[in-house]
C-alpha cells in the first residue's frame, strides 16, 4: 500500500454506497440530525446540508444520487455542493461513523 | 462476598401482624435493595425519610438514549453541558443503580416526591454542619442542573431541589419537628447508629474503624413513636457487603426490626443489651467478663448466631484460637451469612489503604476459617504486588478450581499470564465480561484494560478497539487510554483518528501534570497513612 493510497483511502467515490455505523445513535431534532458516537464519547449536531446527507446514508443510494438530491434541495452551485458533500463523507468515513456497503441491497 | 447485580432484592420481609397496625419491615443486605423493595411494593409519589450517616444520592449520568429522548436541542445541550460525556454507558440507569445512588433512581422513577435526609447528631454542630454542607455543595457542583441547594442554616438545616423535587437535610435532633400530613416511607441504615461525626477522619469507614454507639435502637424507636411521623413501610439496611457496617453489628438490624414491630421480651432485651455492651470501651478493658456473659447467654440460646459470632471474635482477640474456631463454626452453621468476604475488617481496611492492618485482619480470620477461599484473594493480591507472577498463576488457578469465580481472580490470573507473555492463557483466563453492577465497576474497568492489552498482544485489533471504546463509555479518561487508541488506529492506518487520540493523550498528560502541580498539599494523617 503506497502513501498516496493511504491518503485517498477514505475518499468516497461517486458510485459507492455508504450506510450509518450501528454504534452511532442519532435522531432528527428541530430539522437537524443529532449524532452520538458512544465509542468515542462524541456528540455532534449537524447543519441542514449535513443532516440531509446523513439522512440519505441508508446504504441504498450512491454518493452521486445523494449529491443530486442535495442539488434539488439547496440553492448552491453543484460544484460547491459536490465538494462539500465529498469532504463531509470523507470525514464521516475517517471518524468511522459510516461504512461502505460492499454489495448494495437495493 | 461481593455480589453481582441482582434484579430481585435479597431481602427479608417481616410482615405486619394481622390487625396490629404494625408496619411492614424489609431488611436488606445492601441498601440499594431498598429501591427494588419500594418498586415491588408499587409506591408512587411518597415522602422518604432516610436515616443515614452516608450520602446515598449521588448522580447517574444519562445514557445516549436518554439524551436523544429530550424534546429539544437546547434541553439536550443543557443536559450534555452538565454531563461528563465520556461516561455514556451502554447500561440502563436501572442497571447502574447501586448503594450510592439508589435514592436518585427512586426519585427519577417517581417513587419519591420529597426526600428528607436525617443525619446523625454530633456534639460539635458547627463541624457537622460544615461537613454536610460541603457534601451537598459537592453534589451541586457535579450536577448543577439536577441538584440545587436553596437554603442553608447554621443550625444544620438544609433545603434544596433534586430533580425539581424538595430535599431536606436535617440533624436527628430536629427531625421530630418535621410533621408531614401523610404516611412516609422510612429508610434506615444501621451505620446511622454507629457513626456520629461526618467530619471524622475515618469517615466514611468510621463504623469499621471507630464505631460509636451514639444512639441505641431503643432510643431511636422511642423518639420515632414520640414524633408525628406515620409510616407503614420501613426498609432497614445493613450495608455489610461493601465493608461498611461490621458483621458483628448485624444484630442491630434484628433488634431494630423487632422493636419497630413490637416491644421486646425481657430475655430479648437482655440478649441485645449484652451484644451492645461488647462495643463499649469498658468491655474492651475487661473482655473476660464479656466472654463469661456471652457464654451464659449461649447456654440458654444455643442457636443464636449473633451471640456465637461475637463470642468467636472476642475469643480470637484473646488468642483463644480453638475456642474461637469452635464458636465460629457453630455460628456459620446456624447462619451461613456470617461466612462472607466481609466478616472482618480486612476488605474495608484495604479500601482505605491500610494494607498492613488489613493483612493482620486476614491472617487472624484465616486461623478460624483456613479454607475460606475468599481470604486467599488477599494472598493473590500480595503475590501480584510482589510481582511473583508464576505463584500468582498457580494460586489463581487453585481459587478458580475452588469455585471462587470472582472477577478479581480472573483479572489477576490474566495479569500474571500477561506479564509472563502467556497471551493465549491470559485470553482464556479472562473469559466473558463480568456482569455489570456498580459495585463491580472497578473490576469491569480492570477487566477491559487487561482484555484490551491481551488482544493487542494477540493482534486482535478489533477486540482491543472494542475494549478501549467500552472503557471510554465506562468513564476512563486517561492519557494511556488515548495513547493506546492512537497506536491501534495507526496500525489500522486511520491517521485521522490516530492523530486525534494522540492529541487528546498529550492534552490530558499536560493537564494532569498541571493539576498535580497546583493541587494544594494534603494534610497528611499519620495514623491513616
Amino acid at each position: 500500500m503506497g502513501f498516496k493510497d493511504l491518503l485517498v483511502r477514505s475518499a468516497p467515490k461517486a458510485s459507492e454506497r455508504y450506510e450509518r455505523a450501528p454504534h452511532v445513535k442519532w435522531r432528527f431534532l428541530e430539522g437537524r440530525a443529532v449524532l452520538i458516537d458512544a465509542n468515542e464519547g462524541l456528540f455532534m449536531h449537524l447543519n441542514d446540508v449535513a443532516s440531509c446527507i446523513w439522512q440519505g446514508l441508508d446504504g441504498k443510494k450512491s454518493v452521486d444520487q445523494m449529491i443530486s438530491d442535495l442539488d434539488n434541495a439547496f440553492d448552491a452551485t453543484p460544484h460547491r455542493l459536490r465538494k462539500d458533500a465529498l469532504k463531509f463523507l470523507r470525514r464521516l468515513s475517517l471518524m468511522e461513523l459510516i461504512r461502505k456497503v460492499e454489495s448494495p441491497n437495493v | 462476598m461481593m455480589m453481582a447485580h441482582r434484579a430481585e432484592p435479597l431481602s427479608q420481609e417481616l410482615e405486619p401482624m394481622a390487625g396490629s397496625g404494625s408496619p411492614a419491615i424489609c431488611v436488606v443486605e445492601d441498601h440499594d435493595e431498598a429501591y427494588h423493595a419500594w418498586k415491588k411494593a408499587g409506591f408512587e409519589n411518597k415522602i422518604l425519610v432516610h436515616f443515614d450517616a452516608h450520602i446515598d444520592f449521588a448522580w447517574i449520568a444519562p445514557t445516549p438514549e436518554t439524551l436523544l429522548e429530550k424534546p429539544s436541542l437546547s434541553e439536550m445541550l443543557s443536559t450534555l453541558h452538565r454531563t461528563p460525556f465520556w461516561r455514556l454507558s451502554e447500561k440502563t440507569e436501572e442497571e447502574r443503580t447501586h448503594l450510592g445512588n439508589y435514592i436518585h433512581q427512586a426519585i427519577r422513577a417517581n417513587i419519591i416526591r420529597e426526600f428528607v435526609w436525617v443525619y446523625p447528631d454530633d456534639p460539635d454542630l458547627t463541624k457537622q454542619t460544615r461537613a454536610v454542607r460541603s457534601t451537598l455543595e459537592a453534589i451541586a457542583a457535579a450536577a448543577p442542573g439536577l441538584f440545587r441547594l436553596i437554603q442553608a442554616s447554621d443550625a444544620g438545616y438544609f433545603e434544596g431541589r433534586i430533580y425539581g423535587r424538595r430535599l431536606l437535610a436535617i440533624p436527628y435532633s430536629a427531625y421530630q419537628a418535621y410533621a408531614p400530613q401523610e404516611e412516609v416511607l422510612l429508610d434506615i441504615d444501621l451505620d446511622f447508629f454507629i457513626i456520629q461525626s461526618l467530619y471524622s477522619r475515618h469517615y466514611p469507614y468510621a463504623d469499621v474503624r471507630t464505631p460509636c454507639f451514639w444512639l441505641s435502637p431503643a432510643e431511636f424507636v422511642a423518639d420515632l413513636h414520640a414524633s408525628s411521623l406515620r409510616y407503614k413501610f420501613v426498609t432497614l439496611a445493613y450495608s455489610v457487603e461493601e465493608g461498611y457496617t461490621p458483621l458483628r453489628l448485624k444484630f442491630l438490624g434484628m433488634e431494630l426490626a423487632k422493636r419497630l414491630l413490637r416491644s421486646l421480651s425481657e430475655d430479648e432485651e437482655c440478649r441485645f443489651e449484652a451484644l451492645r455492651e461488647l462495643f463499649k470501651p469498658s468491655t474492651r478493658k475487661d473482655p473476660e467478663s464479656a466472654v463469661r456473659r456471652l457464654e451464659k447467654l449461649i447456654a440458654v440460646h444455643p442457636n443464636d448466631a449473633a451471640l456465637r459470632f461475637n463470642l468467636a471474635m472476642l475469643l480470637l482477640e484473646g488468642n483463644n484460637i480453638p475456642g474461637a474456631a469452635a464458636q465460629y463454626r457453630k455460628a456459620i452453621e446456624d447462619d451461613p451469612t456470617y461466612r462472607t468476604r466481609y466478616n472482618h475488617a480486612g476488605p474495608a481496611l484495604l479500601n482505605v489503604g491500610l494494607r498492613r492492618a488489613a493483612q493482620a485482619s486476614y491472617e487472624r480470620m484465616k486461623q478460624l476459617d483456613p479454607h475460606n477461599p475468599y481470604y486467599r484473594l488477599f494472598e493473590l493480591g500480595t503475590l501480584i504486588s510482589e510481582k511473583a507472577w508464576a505463584r500468582a498463576i498457580l494460586l489463581g488457578r487453585e481459587l478458580l478450581k475452588d469455585g471462587v469465580d470472582h472477577p478479581v481472580v480472573r483479572g489477576r490470573l490474566a495479569e500474571s499470564c500477561l506479564h509472563l507473555r502467556r497471551y493465549h492463557e491470559a485470553w482464556d483466563a479472562l473469559g466473558p465480561e463480568p456482569s455489570g453492577s456498580a459495585d463491580t465497576a472497578w473490576y469491569q474497568a480492570r477487566y477491559l484494560w487487561l482484555k484490551a492489552r491481551v488482544a493487542e498482544a494477540l493482534n486482535r485489533r478489533e477486540d482491543a478497539l472494542a475494549c478501549y471504546h467500552k472503557l471510554i463509555r465506562h468513564g476512563e479518561h486517561s492519557p494511556s487510554l488515548h495513547r493506546a487508541l492512537a497506536r491501534l488506529y495507526l496500525r489500522k492506518r486511520n491517521f485521522f483518528k490516530a492523530r486525534r487520540h494522540l492529541a487528546k493523550a498529550m492534552r490530558l498528560a499536560i493537564l494532569g501534570r498541571m493539576l498535580r502541580w497546583w493541587r494544594p498539599k494534603a494534610t497528611w494523617d499519620s495514623k491513616t497513612s
